[in-house]
């Protein structure tokens, strides 16, 4: 027997996740074993913890080999002998971090590895971040506004700096001063730890078709081009790197409700509130359309836009 | 019969969601060991770029094995003395690649190790250059950039150009629709972007604002760009404790994206933040800071652009 084996060492430093929560995955033999047939294989995989799962799925068949199919184990230990080609593996446990791994088993050889599953940190409270919203106001005349914007979760950013209220000079042309300096727009961004969305009605969108869906839904909801370019250039580039995007729009008091209300000393003819949730898909789903809009543009103008992305429009039971 | 075992190590970063991403690694192709020798072993090693559509390896690689550092290109070759771990790094000394570890064990006297590393290129996303065209009377201008990554989104659609007409009311005109002003992002070879002797400015997290504020008020931008800027990329940098930062203009901006335009612009003022999380007990003291004072005209045809990219 030759005693080559395939080496390799994958080490890569991450700056969120510490060493010790990682999943860990080792080869330990990779050798040629004369007592194995041609075209076959034996994989040995020693898991922690015991009770840990193993999947195998043959990468060019797509077969599946789940459990009890030429497998044996004892606590903690699992045999497989199988065709030699490569396999898609999946070890998981409840609890743990998975460990998902392509593997090659050559002809003849006998393999042996080690899993190393750690535990999730504990749940985390998973946070949404409110990306985002700007308000544009368009007075009627020259005036003093005082705005209050009350989210629903927090605040994690503001500019200019929101000090229980922004109190901005507001002109007709959408300039807003304080001070002796000049703004497009009111910023912040916040994180909240769901959307409860009140209905789920949306669009399912290919990612190439982005630019195109987004300019005739804020042409509808009647964002003008600063606004509706703002809104495209930060979204856009983020929503064409998935196939598909199911995406929701949430106006007027679904906004309120379940983003951020707002409190405004000067009355507006029309206020136009719009927030975008979208979740990211490999496949199409149906759309259902987006909600009729309540709001027709005219007058003296509030607009705030958001976004952020929710991976609970869509369910795993609706893919 | 003996069998050299151990060897992966894999410690990988895996986030639920995180795509599937490969770091640099290694093979090991052959190993044996000879009958005679001087009792120390070899290694060979051949380093490729694990894309296989760019077989070269750009730059210099650092080898680097105890007190022993070489530079090489695509190949070395090394002595090291028999060890139960052996450790070899091989790392870009023009940062585009992922550097590796490569870790032998149970290396015997008289043992010829051959090896192939592959390197995986960083590459670093070029985010929200935006332009921004003034002029006091209305005009048409071509403007036209030379990437040198790829481009990966416009806004209006760059055609090998923008022909845009700068209306009365500050509008852009391109394709028959209106915009506040030019789009682009692209994909960059770090190297595009970062030279190995730049100087960086470290700032601690809470100054983040206020420091982007008074350099782009200095570098010449006006309220309504750098409210752009900071509210892109501020909230991103409010994470790490310090952020070391590096500002690409005129010239260095030059290199990685130059732009040209029908009609020369009476001034242009073009600057680009890379930027990456730090830790530093030693933030840049701001106030000794040197910084050119750029007067802004107020006539004329004017372009301004600013992007930026995180380093990760």
């Amino acid at each position: 027997m030759k005693n080559l084996v395939l080496l390799f060492s994958l080490l890569f430093a991450v700056n969120t996740v510490k060493a010790d929560q990682m999943p860990s995955w080792y080869i330990n033999v990779d050798e040629l074993d004369d007592s194995v047939q041609v075209g076959q294989a034996i994989l040995k995989i020693d898991v922690y913890p015991a009770n840990a799962k193993v999947i195998l799925t043959n990468s060019r068949t797509g077969e599946g080999i789940k459990t009890n199919k030429n497998q044996s184990k004892t606590e903690g230990s699992y045999v497989f002998e199988l065709d030699s080609g490569v396999y898609d593996m999946t070890i998981f446990a409840r609890g743990y971090v998975s460990v998902e791994r392509k593997i090659e088993l050559k002809s003849q050889h006998f393999v042996e590895g080690h899993a190393n599953l750690y535990e999730k940190i504990q749940e985390r409270a998973i946070e949404h971040v409110v990306y985002k919203p700007v308000v544009y106001l368009y007075p009627s005349e020259s005036t003093q506004i005082s705005l209050k914007v009350m989210p629903v979760g927090k605040f994690t950013f503001t500019y200019p700096k929101y000090e229980g209220e922004w109190l901005v000079d507001a002109n007709p042309d959408g300039t807003l001063k304080i001070g002796d300096k000049s703004y497009d727009y009111l910023f912040w961004e916040g994180v909240q730890s769901s959307y409860d969305v009140p209905e789920i009605v949306g669009d399912c969108v290919r990612g190439e078709e982005t630019v195109n869906y987004l300019e005739t839904q804020l042409d509808r909801y009647g964002l003008n081009y600063r606004e509706k370019q703002d809104f495209i250039t930060f979204w856009a580039p983020k929503l064409m790197q998935n196939p598909f995007n199911y995406i929701v729009f949430l106006e007027g008091e679904d906004y309120n409700k379940t983003v951020a209300s707002h409190d405004c000393s000067y009355s507006f003819d029309s206020t136009i509130k719009l927030y975008m949730l979208y979740q990211g898909l490999d496949t199409e789903v149906e759309s259902r359309g987006q909600v009729e809009c309540s709001v027709k543009r005219e007058g003296s103008v509030y607009v705030e836009w958001g976004g952020g992305a929710y991976d609970q429009l869509i369910k795993e039971d609706q893919l | 019969m003996r069998v050299l075992s151990v060897l992966i190590i894999a410690l990988v970063a895996m986030s639920v969601t995180a795509k599937e991403y490969m770091p640099s690694y290694f093979e090991v192709t052959k190993r044996s060991v000879m009958k005679t020798g001087n009792g120390k072993a070899t290694v060979k090693g051949n380093i490729l770029d694990a894309h296989s559509e760019k077989p070269d390896i750009y730059g210099d690689i650092l080898v680097t094995y105890g007190e022993t550092v070489m530079t090489v290109k695509t190949s070395f070759e090394l002595e090291i003395d028999p060890a139960d771990t052996v450790q070899i790094t091989l790392s870009s000394s023009s940062y585009d690649y992922e550097s590796l570890t490569i870790r032998l064990y149970d290396v015997k006297a008289n043992e010829a190790i051959q090896l192939e590393a592959y390197l995986v290129m960083y590459m670093v996303e070029a985010e929200k250059p935006v332009i921004y065209l003034y002029s006091d009377k209305s005009m048409s201008v071509d403007v036209k950039l030379d990437i040198k990554g790829e481009l990966k989104f416009s806004y209006p659609t760059y055609k090998d150009g923008w022909n845009v007409t700068i209306e009365d009311d500050g509008s852009l005109s391109c394709d028959g629709k209106s915009y506040a002003y030019l789009f682009w992002d692209a994909s960059y070879k770090q190297s595009d972007l970062v030279a190995k002797a730049d100087e960086w400015i470290v700032v601690e997290k809470a100054k983040v604002t206020e420091f982007l504020e008074n350099y782009l008020t200095n570098a010449g931008f006006n309220d309504r760009e750098i409210a752009d800027f900071v509210t892109y990329w501020a909230p991103r940098m409010m994470h790490d404790n310090y952020y070391r930062i590096l500002f690409l203009e005129g010239a260095d901006y030059d290199r990685a994206a130059p732009f040209s335009s029908s009609i020369k612009p009476d001034q242009t003022i073009r600057l680009y933040m890379v930027f990456e999380g730090w830790q530093s007990a030693k933030p840049t003291d701001l106030s000794k800071l040197k910084q050119t004072k750029v007067k802004r005209l107020d006539k004329g045809f004017r372009y301004v652009e600013w992007g930026g990219s995180e380093l990760k």
